[in-house]
């Protein structure tokens, strides 16, 4: 019953969380009562054509779960603009794409000295309600008159995830990233140069002409720099593993918990450490550079800001496979 | 005066909403009329369907989850044929509504009988050539 998985795991997804679980129990039994009821008039087990005919009939995923909402919300405005089967898609793209907005804008706009404001930030947030709004109201409208929910292809679900399976791919990206940071760090020659061009392209040779840096790391560095490596290369070694064997154990997940928590405690130190770039008095014009220093030491104390929130949100959500990871968990009862 | 413009597809359109308007109250009665005896999400489809009464599935198994929240059924998980199941029957609290709702429901439509079968009788009377022999009829037609 791949399929009857399939289907459940995209209508799970626009489902309330409270009652997410108790739905899809009840709607995967209702789905393979009716799926027996006909094998047994044919006496004969159902061809895919025949799983398809029923799952189509249930209707689209979206539409399914809409209709489990109490709210039933919609965008109104003389007439209804998003109605309750997008409205919750719509809601979640609006505040993520606000979140965004508000965050970015409140960073660029410290880094460059402009005072972070409401009357700043509205011009930047009205243009992503215009932008995500106008969009849904089209899908709204294309709904209407075409019923392009309606027609959904059960064919085309995706497969169902293993929520334990770890993506190589990804595996791969983050230790390529973190070995290229470790070359760096220990100023492996040319790994700097490289990573520098990849960035600015020729225009890194300007920095090679220049007579000395503008900036220098302040002395806090010295206190993070063997810590940091170590944080990395055992990330890197935990990397190596998971793409050996990439499926998610309590123990691996675990250490996994216990490697984020190191890199937060990190985060946290960096974030108190004050300045982390100063202008170097052997610069030519370095007084020029104060503003330049400000801007950056900016930038990296709201990243390393954001990266503690992002890693605080990994440790919890690691924190949670490992609650509801039983031994006799199996992946698809997991995923559900 | 309001001149509204009616094409057919916009007519079709039109009854389909009405229709929609008049099934959501009925489908309530409906449900709760069928879950007296207790069944699941399929089977009480499957059963209101053989009595005539075709409903989707996207529109059935939430309303189930309704009612029950609302206080008018009870719900139990149990396995069945090797399959848990959640089981439906109608509350004490629904069986009273059912009988309030189901009065009602004659009421109303002892009303609108009341009003559409004169009518209706009017138009058959005037389209029914010869005039319909009924002894009673004549009788009365006499007396006067």
């Amino acid at each position: 019953m791949q399929l009857v998985d399939r289907y459940l795991q995209e209508v799970k997804h626009c489902l309330p969380a409270a009652q997410r679980d108790d739905i899809l129990k009840e709607l995967s039994a209702n789905i393979l009562g009716e799926m027996d009821d006909r094998e047994a008039a044919l006496g004969r087990p159902l061809t895919e054509d025949e799983q398809i005919a029923i799952l189509q009939q249930q209707g689209s995923p979206m539409v399914v779960a809409s209709r489990y909402r109490h709210d039933q919300r919609t965008f109104t405005f003389g007439r209804v603009i998003i109605g309750p089967a997008l409205f919750p898609l719509y809601a979640k793209i609006l505040t993520l794409n606000l979140t965004i907005t508000v965050v970015v804008s409140s960073i660029v706009m410290t880094a460059l000295g402009v005072r972070v404001g409401l009357t700043a930030l509205f011009w930047p947030a009205l243009l992503q309600f215009s932008i995500v709004t106008a969009i849904f109201a089209g899908i709204e409208q294309s709904q209407n008159k075409f019923h392009i929910l309606d027609r959904w292809n059960p064919r085309a679900l995706p497969p169902v995830r293993d929520p334990l399976k770890i993506s190589r791919a990804n595996t791969f990206f983050e230790m390529f990233v973190n070995l290229v940071f470790v070359l760096c760090w220990l100023h492996v020659p040319g790994a700097t140069y490289a990573v520098a061009y990849l960035f600015l392209g020729p225009a890194v040779r300007y920095l090679e002409a220049a007579s000395a840096d503008p900036l220098v790391y302040a002395p806090a560095w010295q206190i993070f720099y063997l810590p940091i490596l170590l944080f990395v290369l055992l990330s890197v070694a935990q990397q190596g593993l998971n793409f050996a064997f990439p499926r998610w154990t309590r123990s691996r997940l675990i250490a996994r918990v216990s490697l984020s928590s190191l890199g937060l405690l990190l985060t946290f130190l960096l974030f108190r450490a004050g300045d982390l770039f100063l202008v170097n008095p052997e610069a030519t014009h370095a007084t020029q550079y104060a503003g330049l220093a400000v801007a950056i030491n900016a930038v990296v104390h709201y990243s390393v800001l954001g990266g503690a929130l992002i890693t605080l949100c990994q440790i919890a959500w690691q924190i949670r496979r490992i609650l509801r990871l039983t031994p006799q968990t199996s992946s698809v009862a997991a995923a559900f | 005066m309001i001149i509204a413009s009616t094409t057919p597809a916009s007519l079709t359109d039109l009854f389909d909403a009405l229709r929609l308007e008049l099934r959501r109250g009925c489908l309530v009665v409906a449900v709760l009329a069928q879950l007296k005896s207790e069944q699941y999400g399929y089977t009480l489809r499957k059963s209101l369907s053989d009595d005539g009464l075709i409903i989707d599935e996207s529109t059935l198994y939430p309303l189930l989850r309704r009612l029950e929240s609302q206080g008018l059924l009870l719900s139990e998980w149990r396995e069945e044929n090797k399959r848990n199941k959640r089981f439906y029957r109608l509350s004490p609290a629904g069986a009273q509504v059912l009988d309030q709702l189901l009065e009602e429901w004659r009421r109303i439509n002892a009303s609108i009988d009341r009003m559409v079968e004169p009518h209706t009788a009017k138009r058959s009377a005037h389209d029914a050539t010869p005039a319909p022999t009924d002894p009673q009829h004549d009788l009365a037609a006499k007396e006067s």
